[in-house]
């Protein structure tokens, strides 16, 4: 059988939207189908992608800076978004939904529109604004885009649900596999595998046998697993 | 508690797109278990048992290679086979494409099917018992039902067991000619894009196989039907050299003429007569009628076969006409390999002639539906001549077939027919009859012999 895989319509999306320009969009859906992946490469990415990832415990320190003991003296380390400020980069901002409320607060206006957005550096008092070029991708596993704060989803005018593994993941997996990993992505509950699992399920078997590498990575479904790509290999 | 499952959404097809399915639990019973592609649903045993796991394994199979509407009736109509023999056929390329993705379908029984068997043997259900050894061949149920149908009826089981082992070597020499990925193929069929290829090209032939044994088409009135033909033998079985003949379609003749006339003898009961010969009416009848008064009666039924072998021309069957004045006459010829074209159509009905004597076909095809149908319009008693050289012939190629020789030698015992060959034996058994001679039961052509073989 012949392994082609057409782009699935989320990514389609995805891509018309970057290349389109569109500066503000979050990638949302289950996880392990490479939204982070879509945010760090797709779209104009030549100034570069700094990627947050939030967490409750996470400070105003990853996004706008730090002061960082360097021999004798302080040094200040610019964060992530004030990075991508200058340079006109794009900052990928994982899971923000999980980030505390005062954290929240400052991604806000830092992914606020370029006309308002602006930081003063506490040690030089220069007024950062983001540069031309500078974009923001969110991703976040919620299903539901009513979980997320309506002053985010303000900010990001396009939010696209990513249900499918991207093709170019796909084809990084050993043909027999293709299928199963784009169909498992949106799968209910416990048919759902991550592109990670089938990542490291084919690596694994090339190493050790069928079974083992099931066992190792799907655990009680290996069984069911294994009958699935025996009943696969048939055409 | 076992919470195994299928994981269908692992399969790819070339004629859909994969997706994710839902997948409920259900029990390993017999008819459990199904799935359904366009809505990618599926229900399989959730137990951690072999039965289980071959019966989830069974419809990863369907959900993999089976068409996804399920059997197109259309298809069933286009290519000529029944809608139950393709959903048998494919169960069979289906438990055999399971067994060579390496699950052992021996194990796919759940107890009934030699119970199931036993019904079937002792009702001497043919049709039934060939789908079924067809849904189990290649497995253990398949023995087990065959045991079933061996304890009560041992050459319906040995009749079983060629069609079993016949199935059985068609696969292999289907694995031969081609291989497991043209077999379990998704691609669109070349004729047929609505079912995948792999189906073309294995289960509709063994779906035809499964018809051409079979005895029975329950839809046509008209058609073989089991009392009438008996269980093929051995030799058709394997090669499924089995004839069937055409179905029966009846074209109405405007009848303007009436002719009017007596047509044979027939003896009624009298209460005045000189020789007793009903003296067990003394007891039971009130009028005590204990002698017979003859009278000549009105009908009687010919059939004429009408196919080219016959060489007929209207004033043949003019002639046949006005020596049956006041019977039932039929025609009949099939355009062979037709469909729809109509193939008897009744020339005088009991007084009223058509003025017009239509074409015959080129074929006989109809021969038994037509002996059916000539029997459906003859009263109690009346003499049946069927006019015929005897060589009767199956539907798609005109070809003469023993089932259908023994089929029409069953039809003319059961209903005491006389055949002649021509029309000049046909005027003489009609003056015969109008003499008041009964008329033997008679065979002609290939029949004669293979009446004598059979008796």
């Amino acid at each position: 059988m012949s392994i082609t895989i057409d782009t699935p319509k989320c990514w389609q999306d995805v891509e018309s939207v970057l290349n389109a320009g569109i500066d503000r969009v979050i990638l949302y859906g289950p996880p392990g189908t490479g939204k982070t992946y879509a945010g760090l490469h797709y779209g104009n990415v030549e100034s570069g992608a700094y990627r947050i990832i939030c967490n409750e415990d996470m400070t105003s320190a990853d996004i706008t800076g730090y002061m960082k003991p360097s021999g004798n003296e302080w040094k200040w380390v610019d964060g992530q978004a004030v990075k991508a400020w200058d340079r006109g980069a794009r900052v990928v901002a994982d899971e923000i939904n999980l980030a505390s409320g005062d954290v929240l607060s400052l991604m806000l206006a830092m992914f606020d529109t370029p006309e308002s957005a602006e930081w003063e550096h506490p040690e030089t008092g220069h007024i950062h604004r983001p540069q031309p070029g500078f974009s923001v991708v969110m991703t976040t596993n919620v299903e539901d885009m009513d979980e997320l704060p309506q002053a985010l989803k303000d900010r990001f005018p396009v939010a696209i649900r990513i249900d499918k593994p991207h093709p170019s993941a796909l084809m990084t997996l050993s043909p027999d596999l293709r299928n199963a990993a784009m169909a498992s992505a949106d799968a209910d509950g416990s048919r759902r595998f991550s592109m990670r699992a089938f990542k490291a399920f084919d690596t694994l078997r090339k190493s050790v046998d069928d079974t083992d590498a099931a066992r190792l990575i799907f655990g009680h479904r290996s069984s069911d697993i294994l009958d699935a790509i025996r009943v696969e290999s048939l055409a | 508690m076992s919470d195994r499952t299928a994981f269908p959404e692992w399969l790819s097809r070339d004629d859909t797109a994969t997706e994710s399915w839902v997948v409920s639990s259900g029990t390993p019973q017999r008819g459990d278990a199904w799935t359904d592609i366009t809505n990618r649903r599926m229900r399989v045993p959730g137990g951690d048992d072999e039965v289980s796991r071959v019966i989830r394994a069974h419809e990863m199979v369907h959900a993999k290679v089976s068409p996804i509407r399920g059997v197109p009736t259309d298809l069933a109509a286009e290519v000529d086979v029944s809608p139950e023999a393709l959903v048998v056929a494919e169960e069979f390329r289906v438990n055999m494409l399971a067994s060579q993705a390496g699950f052992d379908m021996d194990e796919l029984r759940d107890g009934s099917e030699k119970r199931a068997g036993e019904l079937m043997g002792k009702n001497t259900a043919w049709n039934d018992a060939v789908r079924a050894v067809c849904a189990m061949a290649g497995t253990k149920a398949a023995d087990d039902f065959l045991r079933g149908v061996a304890s009560q009826n041992k050459e319906m089981a040995d009749n079983l067991r060629v069609v079993h082992r016949e199935l059985k070597k068609r696969w292999k020499k289907a694995l031969r000619d081609h291989d497991v990925d043209k077999l379990s193929s998704t691609e669109p069929a070349r004729f047929h894009a609505s079912v995948p290829a792999g189906f073309m090209r294995f289960t509709v032939p063994i779906a035809k196989y499964l018809d051409n044994v079979s005895s029975c088409d329950n839809e046509d009135p008209y058609a073989s039907d089991p009392g009438d033909s008996p269980i093929p033998d051995g030799d058709a079985l394997k090669g499924g050299e089995v004839g069937r003949f055409a179905k029966l379609v009846e074209r109405t003749l405007p009848k303007p003429k009436h002719v009017d006339g007596r047509f044979g003898r027939k003896r009624k009961p009298s209460a005045i007569g000189k020789h007793p010969r009903r003296i067990d009416r003394m007891l039971t009848d009130p009028d005590k009628r204990i002698f017979d008064k003859r009278s000549k009666s009105k009908g009687g039924v010919i059939l004429i076969d009408q196919s080219g072998s016959m060489s007929l021309d209207d004033d043949d069957i003019w002639s046949i006409i006005e020596h049956a004045p006041g019977c039932v006459i039929i025609g009949y010829a099939h355009e062979t390999g037709s469909e729809g074209v109509p193939n008897v159509w009744v020339l005088a009905d009991r007084g009223r002639v058509v003025d017009n004597i239509p074409y015959g076909n080129s074929g006989n095809g109809v021969d038994g539906p037509a002996v059916r149908f000539a029997a459906s319009k003859r009263r109690k008693g009346e003499p049946f001549v069927w006019v015929c050289d005897g060589i009767v012939t199956d539907g798609l190629r005109d070809s003469q077939y023993t089932n259908l020789d023994l089929e029409c030698i069953q039809l003319v015992r059961k209903h005491g027919i006389h055949m002649v060959p021509d029309v000049s034996g046909a005027v003489d058994a009609l003056k015969r009859v109008a003499s008041g001679s009964r008329l033997p039961i008679q065979y002609t052509g290939t029949l004669v012999f293979r009446a004598t073989d059979v008796s």
